[in-house]
C-alpha cells in the first residue's frame, strides 16, 4: 500500500467532519431565526387585530355622540370619527389607520373603510416587517323620542355586520 | 503509538495523522458550541411563551379574565422568566355622552 494513504483518508474524513458540522450549524442558526420571525409576524397580526378591534368600537363611541340630543336628531359628525381613530389608534405604537366614513345608500346605516397598517422590527432579524389589509365597519344609527313632547332620546347603535346592540343609551 | 512497528513507521495512521485529528476534533467541539442554536431553556420559555400569547387572545376576544386562561393579571413572582400580553380593551358605551372612552390595557401575564 502506498505510503500516506491512511493519513490522506483521515484528512479527507476531517474535512468532511468539518463541513457536516459547519451545515449542521449553519441550518441550527437559520431555523432559530426563522422562530423569531414568525414569532415576529405573529405579534403584528395580533396587533393589528387588536387596532381593528378598537378602531370598530371606536366607531360606535363616535356615532353615539354625534347625536344631537335636543331635538334627538342624528347627523354624522365625520371630524369627529376621525379625532376619535386618532386618539384610539396611539394606543398601538407601530399601527397606523387610514380612514373615510360615510352614510351608505341604506338609511341609518353608516360606513367606515379604510386601511389598518401595523409594523414592528423584528429582534434578531434586524428588518422591519409590516402587515397592512383594509377594514370595513358597517353601524346602523336610530335615534328615536319615546314620548313626542318632552321625552328622553334614546340612541341606538347597531354592528350591522353581526347584528349586535352595541350601544343603547338614553341621551 | 498503537498500531506503530518496532521501526517507528505506522502502518494505519502516523502520529501527525493522530494529532491532526486531534486537533480536529477540537475545533469541531469549538465550532459546535460557538454555532449552538438557543439553548435548551430559552427553547422551553420561547415554546410557553407563544402558548400563553395564545392564550391571552383567546381569552381577551371570548372575554375572559387572565385567571380563566390559566394566567394572571401580572407576571408571578415566583418565575424564573415571565410573559406578558397586552390587549387593548375599548368600552364604547362607556354612559358618558360625548365623552370618548379610553382604550384600557388588559393584560395577560404568566411564566415559568
Amino acid at each position: 500500500m502506498k505510503k500516506g494513504i491512511f493519513s490522506g483518508l483521515i484528512a479527507v474524513t476531517a474535512i468532511m467532519l468539518i463541513g457536516v458540522i459547519m451545515l449542521t450549524s449553519s441550518a441550527n442558526i437559520k431555523n432559530s431565526g426563522s422562530e423569531n420571525i414568525a414569532q415576529g409576524i405573529w405579534e403584528i397580526k395580533k396587533e393589528w387585530n387588536n387596532a381593528r378591534y378598537l378602531l370598530d368600537k371606536a366607531t360606535t363611541d363616535a356615532l353615539a355622540d354625534s347625536a344631537n340630543t335636543g331635538p334627538c336628531t342624528f347627523a354624522l359628525d365625520a371630524a369627529k370619527v376621525q379625532h376619535y381613530y386618532m386618539d384610539t389608534i396611539a394606543h398601538i405604537p407601530g399601527c397606523t389607520q387610514a380612514f373615510t366614513v360615510a352614510a351608505t345608500a341604506q338609511a341609518g346605516n353608516y360606513q367606515a373603510t379604510g386601511t389598518i397598517t401595523c409594523s414592528k422590527k423584528i429582534s434578531n432579524d434586524f428588518s422591519i416587517k409590516k402587515f397592512e389589509k383594509p377594514a370595513v365597519f358597517t353601524k346602523t344609527v336610530s335615534v328615536q323620542k319615546d314620548m313626542p313632547a318632552a321625552g328622553d332620546c334614546t340612541v341606538i347603535i347597531t354592528d350591522a355586520q353581526s347584528g349586535l346592540v352595541e350601544i343603547s343609551r338614553v341621551v | 503509538m498503537y498500531g506503530e512497528n518496532k521501526t517507528g513507521k505506522g502502518f494505519v495512521f502516523s502520529t501527525d495523522a493522530a494529532l491532526g485529528i486531534i486537533v480536529v476534533l477540537i475545533a469541531a467541539a469549538s465550532m459546535t458550541m460557538l454555532y449552538a442554536p438557543d439553548s435548551s431553556w430559552q427553547k422551553i420559555f420561547q415554546s410557553t411563551s407563544r402558548s400563553m400569547a395564545d392564550s391571552a387572545v383567546v381569552g381577551f376576544y371570548m372575554n375572559k379574565v387572565p385567571a380563566d386562561m390559566g394566567l394572571e393579571t401580572e407576571i408571578p413572582a415566583a418565575v424564573k422568566q415571565g410573559y406578558c400580553g397586552r390587549i387593548y380593551d375599548y368600552n364604547a358605551d362607556n354612559g358618558a355622552p360625548g365623552i370618548q372612552s379610553a382604550p384600557m390595557d388588559r393584560n395577560y401575564c404568566g411564566g415559568i
